[in-house]
């Protein structure tokens, strides 16, 4: 685990973006399921800063692994060759597109069609911004990272995580108990399950898997027998993180839920990226 | 265009790191930076029968390496400024510092070891084939420098007559990233992707 303290920066921008980023996609089926009424928006509107600063504290975090952050610029140049640039790409429009949403939103003239047009288009960049940052380690001299189960992990990480945050948003505004009134209260059931499923089958089977391979500098078992505490731990908590938001849901201290939820799934995500960057598998001399 | 490329010869090679050193002072690198490396690779065991005869398929052998300047390098393909790129005219891959962003991704995707993020300086280095002394006729200093002439570096048409393409553990699988590499094997040596040996020094070369 000691060469993954080396990517702090990298496991809490992959922690907090993706995860900050799914919250919307709770936010879409809250506004796609719900009629709230004008004060309940305003707040609800006022709460949804909070997803957005968790993301851009993610991207924030980004800069500190890079050498020269000052040519960051730069990085748009490799876009359709390199995953790193496709990756950005992505993850910047998913930002710009999230800051419009909630500055036309707080100014109080995004309303009706308008407004689940908007946040329908935040939460599919959400997705694809979660999918990227997955297929950005998918590189083939990288055998134990080189796999769909890469990205079917990240794309847990962003449901399992922004789930509960999204229902946090939604709890501190007041408008949850609103919300479960309708078909907002199944639609996140099942969204924040299959996250949950998703996070730790995807996330356990790729690290499993890495237990066969091995290459000149070190053996995949090895690095596997390192990581199974993390590894239990990073799924106690997506199952602690879904349970709290199943609770929230079916209306049990909401509040109090949602964070405890939101608390488990950043620490679940930060424990499986760490566990992530400990089993970089080179096919040749790298680890 | 040239394509250059290094010849290894693993039966002249003594594992003196006279390369590696002669680099480093060439170059002026710290501690913790080395553009070529010599490998050792080990492996086998011995062991004594119920008459108290030995035997053994214990191996080990050197294997010297930098940067082979692949025809696919994996470490151009991943970078997103741009800064990582092959020469046109040498093929000779190397860093412009003036757009590396200093991320570390042509690290994790090189399967060569070969480049690093410097953070102090702030970009990725790694050996760019001596490309000055090369445009002034001369070679590179790790070849100019080996001893016992188990490296040389030319026109990859020279090269190729003299060995195969990156065909020896520890090194993968040449298809990977078609390295500008030809090796002649030492007896030992066993062949790219085995997994019979490891890297006995990897303290040393990583």
């Amino acid at each position: 685990m000691e060469a993954a303290f080396a990517e702090l920066p990298l496991a809490l921008f992959t922690t907090l973006a993706p995860m900050g980023a799914g919250a919307f996609i709770a936010l879409a089926l809250a506004f796609l399921t719900t009629k709230f009424t004008d004060e309940q928006v305003k707040k609800i509107d006022r709460m949804t800063i909070i997803p957005l600063v968790v993301v851009l504290v993610g991207f924030a975090a980004s800069f500190f692994h890079l050498a020269a952050p000052m040519h960051a610029v730069g990085v748009f140049a490799g876009i359709g060759s390199s995953p790193l640039s496709n990756e950005i790409l992505v993850g910047s429009i998913f930002v710009v597109l999230a800051l419009v949403y909630v500055i036309v939103a707080l100014t109080g003239k995004l309303n009706g069609g308008a407004r689940k047009g908007f946040i329908v288009v935040v939460a599919l960049a959400a997705v694809v911004f979660a999918c990227f940052t997955g297929m950005a380690y998918m590189m083939e001299t990288i055998a134990s990272w080189n796999s769909p189960l890469t990205v079917v992990q990240m794309l847990g990480f962003a449901l399992v995580g922004g789930m509960p945050l999204g229902t946090l948003v939604l709890g501190l505004a007041g408008s949850l108990s609103d919300a479960l009134k309708g078909s907002f209260k199944m639609s996140a059931l099942v969204v924040v399950v299959v996250g949950a499923l998703l996070a730790a089958v995807g996330f356990c089977v790729q690290v499993m898997g890495v237990g066969a391979m091995e290459n000149a500098l070190v053996s995949g078992a090895d690095l596997v027998a390192d990581v199974t505490i993390y590894l239990a731990v990073a799924v106690a908590c997506f199952v602690l993180a879904a349970a709290g938001n199943v609770a929230a849901l079916m209306g049990r201290s909401p509040v109090g839920m949602a964070c405890f939820g939101s608390v488990m799934a950043i620490i679940g995500i930060f424990v499986a990226r760490l566990v992530f960057y400990a089993v970089q598998l080179s096919v040749g001399l790298s680890f | 265009m040239t394509q250059y490329a290094f010849h290894f010869d693993g039966s002249r090679c003594t594992g003196c790191k006279t390369c590696e050193f002669a680099c480093k002072d060439y170059y002026d690198l710290d501690t913790d930076v080395q553009y070529r490396k010599v490998y050792e690779c080990t492996g086998g065991e011995t062991s004594k029968d119920e008459n108290g005869y030995v035997s053994t398929t214990c191996f080990a052998y050197y294997v010297s390496m930098s940067c082979n300047h692949c025809d696919d390098p994996a470490c151009a393909k991943v970078c997103p400024t741009g800064a990582m790129h092959k020469d046109s005219d040498t093929g000779l891959v190397s860093v412009d510092a003036d757009k590396c962003v200093g991320c570390g991704y042509c690290h994790m995707a090189c399967p060569y070891n070969a480049p690093k993020v410097d953070r102090e300086k702030g970009h990725s280095v790694k050996c760019d084939g001596c490309a000055e002394r090369v445009a002034q006729g001369e070679q590179p200093i790790c070849v100019r420098a080996c001893p016992a002439r188990a490296l040389d570096f030319g026109p990859v048409e020279e090269m190729s007559k003299m060995g195969e393409r990156g065909n020896i553990a520890p090194l993968p699988e040449s298809t990977y990233t078609n390295p500008n590499l030809y090796i002649k094997p030492s007896k030992d040596a066993k062949p790219a992707g085995s997994k019979d040996g490891k890297v006995a020094n990897p303290l040393e070369v990583m």
